[in-house]
């Protein structure tokens, strides 16, 4: 599955099987930027594993039920429970770590 | 600081490597150039197993992680498992082969195969991706984005070398001079130290399982964590000493602040004086 974009309408069906890293991001941050582009990577290397991205001004409410105060914080997903986040631009070394764990 | 130096190592008699090459790997290199090729990425079959390839494996074996069915796995991406993923190069869909993990045997079979193409880059693809970016600006092709993530990755790979180099020349330094510590001001550290522990773990250090103590502070028991607090206060004092006595600096009668904002441009400066940087192709 490709990159998909969230609403607050869609979000929780995007985040309810299998694998997911959800992204909540902000157009200006540069931290974000970081992030967004290691989960390109990510994506093309693992490409069974969803990545949902969560712009916080397009999507007010699900940035409110998970109380967003930093961005990018990063959710990770197995079929729709949350396992973990992260705050702030995690390399992606720490990713596939973490990814390692929940996928295996 | 009532700690003393009683003898301190010249850190010019520091060993190092005086001549390094730097050049951008091609993987890197390739990795960058998808961010042109991405819109065009396709997915297609395949019937043997390349590196970078994703298959779907069926598992057996004694090893729980091993014994499933339909186990996605990149080949080579070394999140499943590197020794068995490392098996599967070459093995065509629908075979079944015994592999070997942790001296245990794995029987896998290849249920499907996927691989991502990416399309080569054109100086259109350069020139839309550099468009807008400020750091991009005045890149239209890809012999330009090329230069552009060459010359990037040496800058920030010969960043690394010298602070690399820095720390290398401290700890011989730190290692080869005479400290005499005073015990209240290792005390306060260590307390300080114990502190942040608490802080980044919200557990007593006293308390932590060996899980905590491995990811965070590299040690595996209660004696090593003792003697990791401890030589950690000893380097920071140590540190202190060697940068006050460097900038001439009475360390009996600086304050702590004061110390703290010392900085190492007098080393980086050694450094880039002593150290050769090539870059290579």
């Amino acid at each position: 599955m490709a990159t998909q974009h969230a609403t607050d309408e869609t979000y929780e069906a995007l985040v309810s099987e299998g694998v997911v890293l959800a992204d909540f991001y902000g157009q200006t941050c540069v931290p974000c930027k970081m992030l967004a582009a290691t989960l390109e990577e990510l994506e093309d290397e693992f490409p069974f594993i969803n990545i949902v991205k969560v712009d916080v001004d397009q999507c007010p409410v699900t940035a409110e039920q998970f109380h967003i105060n930093g961005i990018p914080d990063l959710y990770f997903y197995k079929d729709g429970k949350v396992l973990l986040h992260e705050v702030g631009a995690v390399d992606g070394e720490e990713i596939r770590s973490l990814l390692a764990e929940i996928l295996y | 600081m009532k700690s003393k130096i009683n003898s301190l190592a010249d850190y010019r008699q520091a060993p190092f490597e005086r001549e390094v090459v730097i050049s951008c790997p091609e993987e890197y290199m390739e990795k960058q150039l998808r961010r042109l090729t991405r819109g065009g990425k396709k997915t297609e079959s395949v019937s043997v197993l390349q590196k970078g390839d994703v298959a779907v494996l069926t598992l057996e074996s004694k090893l729980p992680k091993f014994n499933r069915p339909m186990v996605p796995v990149t080949v080579g991406g070394g999140l499943y498992d590197a020794e068995l993923e490392a098996q599967l190069i070459g093995h065509a869909v629908g075979e079944t082969f015994p592999a070997s993990v942790q001296g245990e045997s794995v029987t896998v079979t290849v249920k499907q195969a996927n691989r991502t193409v990416f399309p080569e880059p054109t100086d259109a693809m350069a020139a839309a991706y550099a468009e807008g970016k400020e750091e991009l600006n005045g890149i239209t092709t890809v012999a330009d984005y090329r230069k552009y993530v060459a010359d990037s990755y040496c800058k920030d790979e010969s960043e690394q070398v010298i602070f690399h180099t820095m720390e290398e020349i401290i700890a011989y330094v730190l290692t080869n001079s005479d400290w005499e510590f005073d015990p209240e001001e290792l005390a306060a550290l260590e307390a300080e130290i114990r502190q942040e522990i608490k802080e980044e773990t919200d557990t007593e250090p006293d308390a932590l399982t060996k899980g905590q103590m491995l990811g965070i502070l590299g040690v595996g028991t209660r004696e090593e964590m003792e003697q990791f607090i401890r030589e950690e206060a000893e380097r920071q004092i140590a540190s202190q000493l060697w940068l006050a006595a460097a900038h001439g600096i009475d360390p009996e009668t600086a304050v702590g602040e004061e110390l703290y904002e010392l900085q190492w441009d007098f080393l980086e400066m050694y450094v880039r004086d002593n150290l050769k940087i090539e870059i290579g192709g």
